[in-house]
């Protein structure tokens, strides 16, 4: 079969495209809204709509919050303690009980809320190496000390940023690797796809939308693939770099063990940061004055910056050690020039060195791809660039069903009908989803328990929806026609986009003209307006998609004129 | 004559199918020699290619960074190699060959480096 080598490259492009295409869509277009996550967060929890805040005092307001309400996760307690704990050295501590060994806080300058949380020791563990700790996380309202009720969703850094990473596949971490799979089949494809189009400066300025949907959808592929291109082989390079060490090829924790524990000792030994407690009590130094004396020493080296993220160790020991990180705001590298204080002393222990070349380059790429960093322009080209790799992927689609729907109504085949329902299910079933669940997060009681998990399966429930209703009008398909699934998902994602936007005013009183000029708060006002966006895009879709094409017209005519 | 125009340009853009190249080649076994014999290429290599790092002076983190960086490059040209060779087990033997003798001298190297 693979007698040319333009051929052997147009197969790999074409299956592997289309296999892991599906996967590739949730991944750009999660991806996508991923960028405004911290924004999304705000539009579903409406409590938390106010501007973001620097890192509060730890001693003051942090350090009572941690100590009161901060307590081991359930589920995880019930998951993992029964496999930490080695029954022969006494009972099994209960949930309430455990000490804790770890604090942690982090922000951002997108988060008025802080993300804080700590490990629980298990006192008699199995295999006194490993981390055993049991977890907790709490949110909290940085201004007062309030923590949030940990059932309400953040359904952009919760929800839809990680499905954009693990499709929230979490059995076996299979997640991780099928979205592993469909990034490299991403790289394939851009390099196959250069390769089977020589033409690739002609075809950059080509789009005729006027022709028949097979040539304008080519088009529209060809053109959003190219323009675009460093862009999604950056992004999807990058996203299996991220992962690389845990995931993909974890050599670390395989093969090269030894080698890794052996300078993992010698760096600790440098360092100088205890591993294990003393076991002997010692309360802690004021955290306050450490992240004062952090905040001069960033300033002496002329980045002067705020806390992003700061760690207790061994909590109440002898050994106790304080870690303070740079808020990665004002540079593109996610790096947080760690400075580490005795806990019981407040002296510097140890300052992070400076890196070495590779680091600095991997440092640069991943952190150019997580952006932390602050540039709303660069932010809107991400979601920009993210929405083109879908469409590219989207019209591969619609080329590969067009190329093929009229040979397999000749011959019978159902391999058509059942790739454009799955493409329906992947382009606006997937946006109904998501917007889906913004409306039941509006609808759903405040007071609901578990309103979170709620607010999840409506999402799983209205995708499945869409994709049985892909199915169930896919016969035309089969005969060489349109689905009319894709005109009414259209019309159904117009509706649900505007639903949520009347809704967000009617339940919280952010209404547009308030939240752009009266009293200005572009968070919510950015989804709100990204939805009517939708909206418009969707409706005007649905229009078109009612009407013959100019091809299909022209089919028409040449046909009439033939019979006269 | 309009019905031969539409033959021509039938054929000229006649779709590759799946299942003829399932029939006619094993492309199932092309797609297990590009994934799996890829990534127990790639796989030896990075691993090798850290252990020459760190005997070349090298801190581990740092050299594991630095191959992790070439690994998805060098599984990218393996994989595309792996479908345009034109006899797979050509293939095999590169692949399956390469990947069992970096991890071995790769294990070899790690012993002489720990000790």
């Amino acid at each position: 079969m693979f007698n040319g080598f333009r051929i052997a490259m147009t197969w790999v492009h074409t299956w592997f495209g289309l296999v892991l295409g599906f996967v590739l869509m949730v991944c750009f277009f999660f991806g996508a809204l991923s960028v405004f996550d911290r924004e999304i967060d705000r539009w579903a929890i409406p409590e938390t709509r106010f501007e973001p805040q620097p890192m509060p005092s730890f001693d003051r307001l942090l350090l009572p919050v941690l100590e009161q309400q901060l307590s081991p996760d359930e589920q995880e307690y019930a998951a993992n303690m029964p496999k930490l704990h080695d029954a022969g050295k006494g009972p099994m501590t209960p949930r309430l009980e455990l000490p804790v060994d770890e604090y942690w806080a982090y922000t951002t300058h997108r988060d008025p809320v802080l993300a804080a949380g700590g490990g629980f020791r298990v006192p008699h563990p199995k295999d006194p190496t490993l981390e055993n700790h049991i977890h907790g996380r709490v949110t909290i309202d940085p201004r007062s000390g309030t923590v949030l009720r940990d059932d309400a969703l953040k359904i952009g850094s919760d929800w839809f940023y990680p499905l954009h990473y693990k499709l929230q596949w979490e059995w076996k971490d299979l997640g991780y690797w099928i979205v592993g799979l469909a990034a490299f089949s991403m790289l394939a494809a851009l390099v196959t796809g250069v390769i089977i189009h020589r033409k690739i400066f002609r075809e950059f300025f080509t789009f005729r939308p006027w022709k028949q949907t097979q040539r304008s959808a080519l088009d529209l592929h060809n053109m959003t693939g190219v323009v675009a291109l460093p862009f999604h082989f950056f992004f999807s390079f990058t996203g299996l770099v991220i992962f690389a060490s845990f995931f993909y090829f974890p050599l670390s924790h395989t093969l090269l063990k030894p080698l890794h524990d052996q300078h993992a000792v010698l760096e600790a030994q440098r360092a100088g940061l205890p591993y294990e407690r003393a076991g002997v009590a010692v309360p802690m130094a004021s955290v306050d004055a450490m992240v004062r004396e952090a905040k001069r020493r960033w300033a002496a080296r002329d980045m002067a910056g705020e806390v992003g993220f700061l760690t207790v160790t061994h909590v109440g020991d002898a050994n106790s050690f304080v870690s303070i990180y740079r808020a990665g705001s004002d540079r593109v590298s996610l790096v947080g020039e760690g400075i580490h204080f005795k806990a019981s002393t407040g002296e510097v222990q140890y300052e992070d060195p400076p890196r070495a070349a590779v680091s600095e380059i991997n440092e640069f790429l991943t952190g150019l791809h997580l952006q932390h960093f602050e540039h709303w322009l660069l932010r809107w080209l991400y979601v920009l660039g993210g929405l083109l790799g879908a469409v590219c992927i989207a019209t591969g689609f619609v080329f590969f069903v067009e190329k093929r729907k009229r040979q397999h109504a000749k011959m019978g085949g159902q391999g058509s009908r059942v790739v454009d329902a799955l493409a329906v299910t992947t382009v606006t079933g997937m946006v109904i989803a998501a917007v889906g669940m913004l409306v039941a997060n509006r609808l759903l009681p405040i007071d609901l328990p578990g309103k979170g998990d709620w607010e999840k399966w409506v999402f799983w429930a209205v995708w499945a929806l869409t994709m049985a209703h892909a199915f169930w009008r896919s016969a035309p398909v089969a005969q060489g026609r349109l689905n009319p699934a894709w005109c009414e998902q259209c019309w159904a994602l117009g509706v649900l986009a505007i639903a949520a936007v009347l809704l967000n005013w009617v339940t919280t009183g952010d209404h547009l003209i308030k939240t752009v000029f009266t009293d200005t708060y572009w968070a919510v006002a950015g989804v709100d307006l990204s939805l009517l966006g939708c909206a418009l895009i969707a409706f005007w879709v649905g229009r078109k998609l009612m009407r013959p094409t100019t091809y299909e017209k022209n089919a028409v005519n040449r046909a009439l004129a033939l019979h006269e | 004559m309009e019905q031969a125009q539409a033959d021509k340009n039938n054929s000229a853009i006649r779709p590759v199918l799946f299942c003829e190249c399932l029939e006619k080649d094993g492309i199932v076994r092309r797609v297990a020699a590009a994934l799996l014999g890829g990534y127990a290429f790639t796989w030896g290599f990075t691993a090798l290619g850290t252990t020459c790092l760190v005997a070349l002076g090298m801190g581990y983190a740092e050299a594991e960074v630095a191959m992790l960086l070439l690994a998805f490059l060098i599984f990218l040209i393996v994989f595309l190699w792996a479908f345009a060779a034109v006899r797979i087990d050509r293939v095999w033997k590169v692949l399956g060959g390469g990947a069992v003798l970096m991890t071995v001298m790769a294990w070899v190297m790690q012993h002489l480096l720990l000790h």
